[in-house]
């Protein structure tokens, strides 16, 4: 009975000390919407809807789902480092609250509706997981489990859409008058489909446009869908399921979370719940429980976090890395991998003929692509999500650092190949997808910091004062500029060779250069 | 407590949110760490009245009010972090009893708390006095006729530095709201008349009071400014020009003194060096007495003391102790004299 009462225990605020006051913004709308006292009367969100989701965290990490991992560290002073084993493990003890990515990231996916991808071995917690994350946005057990969506090899467009009325389908003169009994979950906030990847490719479509374009079609027939989070399962990300998942439906997932396993030390606490029949998603806390409109707040408030410019201008750097590829193309804009591989030729086949750069060194080798505009956008978003998490309104470092490699797990395809992999030390990023991406983004700060670019950022200082607008720009300032490109491009051309960073600061010289010429022109016809 | 809200209030809100959300930022750095709810519920309870009587507010009047809530809770003046309980309270009743006023002037909300603060300050009794003599005379018509009636009996209650105008307006007001404000009940017309006249010749004749009555009217006044007074040390007292000051080394005061009461104002144009001494006329007696229009009065035992400085005015006098930062005024009839 004790565990039973713990389980309906939710932590006392503040979850992080010292944020006392957390994300709660003042919007007057709350005067006329909300009953009044309801904010005074309910401790988490007198906090602020950041701490309530908090809240929701430590209660699914204390009591939901048996998962002692902190793989999300921070540190608020010099960590303890231990060094174990041959191959020189290192074991960190944070010092800052840290949390499970496994919880984390499905948290912040249902806040900021977006789609997560929960992968790992059978058993491992992660369609119950999804299933908590439902409860959370308020629905039954009942709801959840009838909207869960069980991959599988027959499942037709129909099982996972929706079927024709029989009757509409003899009486009906043209397809519009046929009705179709659409499928309740989708119309969920919360969508969960298990083993996505034993879906046949041809219903993987018909959900590659629900995920995509947040509608389904059936017999010109079109349902729309609400903003959703979605919750993927699969055994296998890498394509082991029954079914080969297809590019574009991949591409569409946001964030890869792994299941980690099952820590044998906790095997007593799991017995103990069999043995006493509890399960921890019928008995979840009112108080954490999330109402549509409080998500729609924090929706809001994420997105007013506020990412610094330098932190801005780090993540600008690490993103530039992968785009060039210099002999993918003649002209300048070309050079790209993405025009390698439309042309279907292997792209490390091309890295491999490139000579003149220090491949081991030059991070673009190792990837076979670059970031689409989808994938900088949920960077971005979950980033913001982590620091509003974390009862920050600025985003840091470490909010960089431990995003990236989760929402970039399946956009940045690793080149294998590269002869960065061949190192000893580095063979294992073949491996750890998560610790290869952040030891990229490593990688990159370090170049990024060699190159002292948080004090000097020219072609930044360029844009921004283009941004400002060329209206009351004189002849004589706008010569200047131009003649400040001109010297910038021969700097860089005097450098004899072309990393991938400089790829699009060039191009934005070429196109600022091309604006100020413009510019000359009119200013000099006009005169 | 449950709000209810009007669909007028829901919309007009709606309709201004952007506009009193930037407020409420602009206010933001005034207002140490803002209590939302807080906020919501002075608001609340300030344009609630208007609603429920099925009316409401222009957008730039509903916009000023909210701007008003946050100064006055940011300076500590209401909500849960003010000071003046006493006043807040008297300041929604009056707002809840003249809601056409607050819907239809901008400058009515300013002009109420300034009133019942001032008259607070005074005393709690005087605010009280004040606020239901305002209610008795239906001063809810019309702002002019509010102003004119809150400045009369701000006068009427302890603020006789308003004593010149408030006379002046008594003129414009209908006997039986001069009953009220001066508590003449059963007083006849020509008795209000007369009453009216000596009140303006005599600043000693008190509500009531047509009949002479024997024996000077003592107050004192200020202190120490550590104590919430003005004085940073010992004042003495001056006339000049046919007024009374009191000086502290510092800076300089004007003592309005009659029988409602007596008021220091400051005035930063008179320099400290400008007039000393006593006015001619008035004698304190080293045992406690005063002499005063020529005749000798028992001082009260808070008035009594070494005296430091002391002046008169026609039949006003004013002194101060050594051992006190206080200003003792001693007020006598004309006909005593």
């Amino acid at each position: 009975m004790e565990e039973h009462k713990s389980l309906g225990k939710v932590s006392q605020s503040p979850t992080v000390p010292g944020n006392v006051h957390g994300k709660r913004k003042f919007d007057i709308a709350d005067l006329y919407n909300r009953p009044a006292g309801t904010v005074a009367e309910n401790a988490g969100e007198s906090y602020g809807l950041d701490e309530k989701l908090r809240k929701a965290y430590f209660w699914i990490a204390n009591y939901a789902i048996i998962n002692p991992f902190c793989d999300i560290e921070y540190n608020n002073t010099a960590p303890n480092r231990y060094v174990i084993g041959d191959n020189k493990t290192g074991l960190t003890l944070a010092t800052g609250q840290s949390y499970a990515s496994f919880i984390l990231f499905p948290l912040l996916t249902l806040v900021t509706r977006r789609k997560c991808l929960l992968v790992g071995g059978p058993g491992r917690g992660k369609t119950s997981s999804a299933m908590i994350m439902g409860l959370l946005a308020g629905y039954s057990m009942k709801d959840i489990k009838r909207a869960v969506q069980h991959g599988q090899p027959q499942m037709t467009v129909s099982d996972l859409l929706g079927n024709p009325l029989p009757s509409d389908m003899v009486s009906a003169k043209s397809m519009d008058d046929i009705k179709i009994a659409w499928r309740k979950w989708l119309g969920m906030k919360v969508k969960i489909i298990d083993e996505y990847n034993r879906i046949p490719a041809r219903t993987q479509s018909a959900l590659l446009n629900v995920m995509s374009e947040n509608y389904a079609e059936l017999l010109d027939q079109v349902y729309d869908c609400p903003e959703a989070a979605w919750y993927l399962t699969a055994n296998d990300d890498a394509g082991g399921g029954t079914y080969q998942v297809i590019e574009a439906l991949k591409d569409r997932i946001d964030i890869v979370v792994r299941a980690l396993h099952f820590n044998t030390r906790f095997l007593k606490d799991l017995l103990d719940r069999v043995e006493r029949g509890i399960k921890p998603e019928e008995m979840i806390p009112a108080e954490i429980i999330f109402t549509e409109d409080e998500i729609e707040i924090i929706n809001r408030e994420i997105l007013e976090v506020d990412i610094p410019d330098r932190l801005m201008r780090r993540i600008e750097y690490f993103a530039s890395q992968f785009e060039l590829l210099e002999s993918g193309g003649e002209q300048i804009e070309y050079k790209t991998k993405d025009n390698v591989k439309l042309s279907g030729t292997a792209i490390p086949q091309v890295m491999q003929s490139e000579t003149g750069k220090d491949q081991l060194k030059d991070i673009s080798y190792q990837t076979m692509n670059g970031l689409s505009v989808r994938a900088f956008m949920t960077c971005l978003t979950f980033i913001k999500a982590l620091a509003y998490f974390r009862g920050n309104d600025k985003a840091e470092f470490s909010d960089v650092r431990h995003i990236l490699p989760f929402v970039l797990h399946d956009k940045l395809a690793q080149n294998s190949d590269s002869p960065f992999f061949e190192q000893p030390e580095n063979m294992v990023y073949r491996y750890d997808r998560v610790s290869w991406i952040r030891k990229l983004f490593d990688l990159s700060c370090a170049e990024y910091d060699k190159a002292g670019l948080d004090k000097k950022d020219p072609v930044g200082e360029l844009l921004a004062a283009f941004a400002r607008g060329l209206d009351g720009t004189t002849e004589s300032q706008a010569e200047h500029t131009v003649q400040q490109i001109e010297k910038m491009l021969g700097d860089i051309s005097a450098g004899r060779k072309l990393y991938a960073p400089q790829f699009d600061d060039i191009l934005t010289l070429k196109y600022l250069h091309q604006r100020y010429t413009n510019y000359l022109r009119w200013l000099k016809w006009k005169e | 407590m449950e709000r209810v809200i009007p669909e007028g209030m829901r919309e007009s809100l709606e309709r201004n949110r952007s506009s009193l959300n930037s407020i409420f930022e602009y206010n933001r750095p005034a207002n140490r760490e803002p209590d939302y709810d807080d906020i919501f519920s002075l608001f609340y309870r300030m344009i609630i009245p208007v609603y429920e009587e099925g009316s409401g507010f222009t957008d730039d009047l509903l916009c000023g009010l909210f701007d008003t809530v946050l100064k006055l809770s940011g300076k500590g003046y209401i909500g849960k972090d003010g000071r003046f309980r006493a006043v807040e309270e008297k300041f929604f009743l009056m707002l809840r009893l003249f809601p056409g006023l607050l819907a239809s002037e901008k400058n009515f909300i300013s002009a109420l708390y300034n009133g019942l603060f001032n008259l607070y300050s005074k005393s709690k009794d005087a605010m009280d006095n004040w606020s239901a003599k305002m209610i008795l005379l239906r001063s809810n018509k019309d702002f002019d006729v509010f102003r004119r009636n809150g400045f009369i009996l701000a006068w009427r209650y302890g603020i006789t530095r308003y004593r010149m105008e408030a006379l002046e307006m008594l003129h414009s007001l209908k006997n039986d709201d001069i009953r009220i404000i001066f508590d003449l009940e059963n007083m006849t017309q020509p008795d209000i008349e007369r009453f009216l006249l000596s009140l303006k010749n005599d600043p000693w004749v008190s509500c009531g009071d047509a009949e002479e009555k024997s024996g000077p009217v003592f107050l004192f006044a200020d202190g120490f400014a550590g104590y919430g007074g003005h004085f940073k040390s010992i004042p003495d007292v001056f006339s000049s020009d046919g007024e009374l000051f009191a000086a502290d080394g510092t800076d300089i005061y004007r003592i309005f003194a009659d029988s409602f009461g007596v008021e220091l104002v400051h005035e930063p144009d008179i320099s400290p060096g400008r007039g000393s001494g006593n006015g001619a006329g008035t004698v304190y007696g080293m045992t406690g007495k005063i002499v005063i229009a020529g005749k000798s009065y028992q001082l009260p035992g808070f008035s009594a003391g070494s005296i430091r400085s002391s002046a008169s005015v026609s039949h006003t006098s004013a002194w101060t102790l050594q051992s006190s930062y206080k200003i003792f005024i001693a007020g006598i009839r004309t006909g005593n004299g």
